[in-house]
C-alpha cells in the first residue's frame, strides 16, 4: 500500500489518507477482507499523528470502504464490490459518452462505433 | 539508599587516595601540637571529604536528578549523615594507616596512636560540625553555606586548643568546673558512653532540622 | 484511553513571573507537545509536576495519584529526559547505572542491555566524555529499562543535531505504540513535534493559549500573506497578530474567517506550521 503525505498541501492530512485509501480500494490494489495496518502503525510509518490516521479510519469506515473488528484490526469491506463496480460503471459511461460525442462530430454512425467497439472487446 | 552511599564514595575515590597525603601532612604540621592534634586531622580529613562530596555534587546539579528518581527526600538526607559517619572511619583508618607507616620507618616525629578515648572525641567533634552544618547545607545549598564553611575551617585548624583555653577560664564558666569536677568523677568509660549519648542527640535534632528544611526545598 | 497526567488550576507565584491557573492533561497513548517561548514557564511547570518546586495552588494528578502525596510510586513509573542531563560526569555509564538501577522497582536489565547495544553507548567511557546526542539516549535508555508509562521531556533536542533529533522521534514513536504510554513533551523547537505530536499545549507569559489537537489547530489556521492595500481594507482584529514589512504583511486567521472576505483581493494562503502558531499566538502586531 503506497501512501504519500504533503505538508505542505492545503488539503489536510486526514483527506490525503482518505483520498489515497479510497483509490487504492477502488484500483482493487487493496481486496476485500484484506487487513490494513493499524492506526498506530501507520502513524509511525508516516510520521503523523494516530488522531490523523484515527480520524481517516473512522471517516472511511464511515463510508463504508473499511470494518474495523475489535481486537483484531481493520480490513477492507467487503460491500466495497458494490462500489467498485458502481465506480467502474461511471467510469464507463463517461468514456462511452465522450466517444459517442466525438464520433458524431466526425459523422459517425451509429453501427461504425459499434465495430469499433466490438474490434475493441475482442482484441483487449 | 546504600546506592547513594556508594555513588558518594565512587565519586571521591581519588580524593580519599589523596587522603592520605593529606594525613601525611597534617600529622606533619600538627605535631607539636600535642595530641588532640591529631583529633583535629581526623576532623579535618573527614570534614574535606564531606565538603568534596557536597562541592561536587552541587556542581552537578545532583538534585535535580535525585530529586526526580523515586528515592524519598529523607533517604537524602539520612545518606549524607552515614556518609559523614563512614567518612570518620575512612580519616580514621587513613590516620592509623599513616602514623603506622610512621613508626615502622622511625621517621623522627612525634606521633602518637589513638586510643578509645581520644577516638569518642573525634567522633564527638565530627558530631558537632557536621550537625551544624547539615541542616544549613540542607537548607541553603553548597554555595550559600560556605560562609559556614570558613568558620568551621579556622574553628578545626586554631582548634581544640583554643576551646580548651576557653574551657579554662572558670571565673565566668562556673559550669566548666562542675564539668571539669564530671570529668574527674568518672571514669573514661563512662564519659565515652556519655559523649557517645551526646552524640546521638547531636546527630539525631540534626538530621530533624536538615529533614524539615530539605523537605520544603526548591529546585 | 484513559489520563495519565491532569493538571487542574496550577498555580505558581514567583517574584516577576506567574503560571496562572493553568489546566491541561496528557492522555494515554498520546504524545502531547508543550510549546512556549523561553520565560513562558514549561520548565516550571515540569518542575512542579516532578515536585522539584512546591505549587502555590491547583492539583497534579498522575496515574490517578496526587503527585505530592505518592511522589515515589510515581516517579518508579516516570521516565525523564531533560535538557541538562545531570549525571555524574566523573561516573561511567554502567557505574551510573548501577546506581540508578537498584532504586527502580520494576528495572529490566535485559531490556537495558537490548538498548545499550541498539544505540551503541560505551559502558565504560566517562559521562562527561559522551556527546549531548548519547547523554540524552542514556537518559532515554533508562527511562525505557523500568519500564516508564509517562515520558517527561524537557528540551530533549536543544544542541542536538538533526540526525539525532530524528533518531528520538522514531524512538518516540516506536514507544507511543503501546497504547498505554504517555509523552510529554516540552520544547521551544517544535519542528520535532510539527510531524508527530498528537495534541499540543502553547505556553505564553504562563498561560495556556491554545490547548487542542495538532491537526485541528493546523488545520483551523492559515497565514495570509497580502499588499498593504488589502489590510487597509480588513478589519485587522480577526487576526491572531500580524507582521507588517515594507511591502506588505502577512497573519494568522481562522480559515473560516477568510470566506467573502478575500474573495477579491491580491492574497497568498499557506499552512501554518506549529513554529508560525507560537510566533503569531505570541506576538500581538510583531513589528510594534
Amino acid at each position: 500500500m503506497n501512501i504519500i503525505i504533503s505538508n505542505t498541501s492545503q488539503e489536510p492530512i486526514y483527506a490525503q489518507i482518505i483520498r489515497q485509501i479510497k483509490q487504492i480500494i477502488l484500483n482493487g490494489e487493496l481486496t476485500e477482507g484484506e487487513i490494513l495496518p493499524s492506526i498506530r502503525v501507520l502513524a509511525k510509518e508516516l510520521q503523523i499523528s494516530v488522531i490523523t490516521t484515527k480520524r481517516a479510519y473512522d471517516e472511511l469506515e464511515k463510508e463504508g470502504y473499511i470494518v474495523t473488528v475489535q481486537g483484531k484490526g481493520t480490513y477492507v469491506s467487503t460491500k466495497n464490490k458494490e462500489l467498485v463496480k458502481e465506480t467502474k460503471l461511471k467510469f464507463i459511461e463517461e468514456k462511452l459518452e465522450e466517444a459517442v460525442i466525438a464520433g458524431k462530430s466526425i459523422d459517425l454512425t451509429l453501427e461504425e462505433i459499434q465495430e469499433m467497439l466490438k474490434l475493441f472487446y475482442e482484441e483487449v | 539508599m546504600s546506592s547513594l552511599i556508594i555513588k558518594d564514595i565512587l565519586l571521591i575515590k581519588r580524593t580519599i587516595l589523596l587522603g592520605f597525603i593529606y594525613m601525611i601532612f597534617l600529622v606533619f604540621a600538627f605535631q607539636s601540637l600535642g595530641s588532640d592534634a591529631f583529633i583535629s586531622a581526623v576532623v579535618a580529613l573527614t570534614y574535606i571529604l564531606l565538603m568534596t562530596t557536597l562541592a561536587y555534587e552541587e556542581m552537578n546539579h545532583s538534585d535535580i536528578i535525585l530529586n526526580s528518581l523515586p528515592i524519598k527526600r529523607s533517604n537524602i538526607v539520612f545518606s549524607k549523615y552515614i556518609l559523614t559517619f563512614i567518612y570518620s572511619i575512612i580519616s580514621l583508618l587513613i590516620y592509623f594507616i599513616v602514623v603506622f607507616v610512621i613508626s615502622t620507618l622511625n621517621i623522627n616525629v612525634n606521633v602518637h596512636y589513638m586510643n578509645i578515648m581520644e577516638i569518642v572525641w573525634t567522633l564527638f567533634y565530627i558530631s558537632v560540625f557536621s550537625g551544624i552544618y547539615l541542616p544549613i547545607f540542607f537548607k541553603f545549598g553548597y554555595v550559600k553555606s560556605k560562609i559556614f564553611n570558613v568558620i568551621v575551617y579556622v574553628f578545626i585548624f586554631s582548634g581544640a586548643s583554643v576551646i580548651s583555653n576557653i574551657f579554662l577560664e572558670d571565673s565566668k564558666y562556673f559550669s566548666v568546673n562542675s564539668i571539669l569536677k564530671f570529668f574527674q568523677n568518672h571514669t573514661e568509660f563512662q564519659i565515652s558512653i556519655c559523649l557517645i549519648g551526646i552524640t546521638l542527640a547531636i546527630i539525631s535534632v540534626s538530621y530533624l532540622i536538615s529533614l524539615y528544611f530539605y523537605k520544603n526545598r526548591e529546585f | 484511553m484513559g489520563t495519565i497526567l491532569e493538571v487542574k488550576n496550577l498555580r505558581k507565584d514567583f517574584k516577576d513571573f506567574s503560571l496562572k491557573d493553568i489546566s491541561f492533561s496528557v492522555e494515554k497513548g498520546f504524545i502531547t507537545g508543550f510549546i512556549g517561548p523561553n520565560g513562558a514557564g514549561k520548565s516550571t511547570t515540569i518542575k512542579l509536576i516532578m515536585n522539584l518546586l512546591k505549587k502555590d495552588n491547583g492539583e497534579i494528578k498522575i496515574f490517578g495519584l496526587d503527585n505530592v502525596k505518592n511522589e515515589v510510586d510515581i516517579k518508579n513509573r516516570i521516565g525523564f529526559v531533560y535538557d541538562e542531563n545531570h549525571f555524574y560526569g566523573e561516573l561511567t555509564i554502567s557505574e551510573m547505572k548501577k546506581i540508578i538501577s537498584p532504586l527502580y522497582e520494576n528495572w529490566e536489565e535485559d531490556i537495558y542491555n537490548k538498548y545499550l547495544e541498539k544505540f551503541n553507548l560505551p559502558s565504560n567511557k566517562k559521562i562527561k566524555k559522551l556527546s549531548k546526542g548519547m547523554k540524552m539516549k542514556f537518559s532515554l535508555i533508562i527511562a525505557l529499562s523500568h519500564q516508564a508509562e509517562l515520558f517527561i521531556m524537557d528540551e530533549p533536542t536543544s544542541g542536538l543535531d538533526p540526525i539525532v533529533r530524528s533518531e528520538l522521534l522514531d524512538i518516540l514513536s516506536y514507544i507511543i505504540q503501546d497504547e498505554n504510554k504517555g509523552v510529554f513533551f516540552s520544547t521551544h523547537i517544535t519542528s520535532d513535534l510539527d510531524r508527530i505530536a498528537d495534541c499540543i499545549v502553547l505556553l505564553n507569559k504562563g498561560e495556556i493559549v491554545l490547548n487542542d489537537t495538532k491537526d485541528d489547530i493546523l488545520d483551523d489556521y492559515t497565514i495570509i500573506k497580502g499588499d498593504k492595500k488589502t489590510l487597509q481594507n480588513i478589519s485587522d482584529t480577526d487576526f491572531i497578530s500580524i507582521k507588517e514589512n515594507k511591502f506588505g504583511f502577512e497573519g494568522l486567521i481562522r480559515k473560516e474567517k477568510i470566506f467573502n472576505k478575500f474573495s477579491k483581493q491580491n492574497i497568498v494562503t499557506e499552512k501554518p506550521n506549529l513554529e508560525d502558531i507560537m510566533l503569531y499566538f505570541t506576538g500581538r502586531n510583531l513589528n510594534e
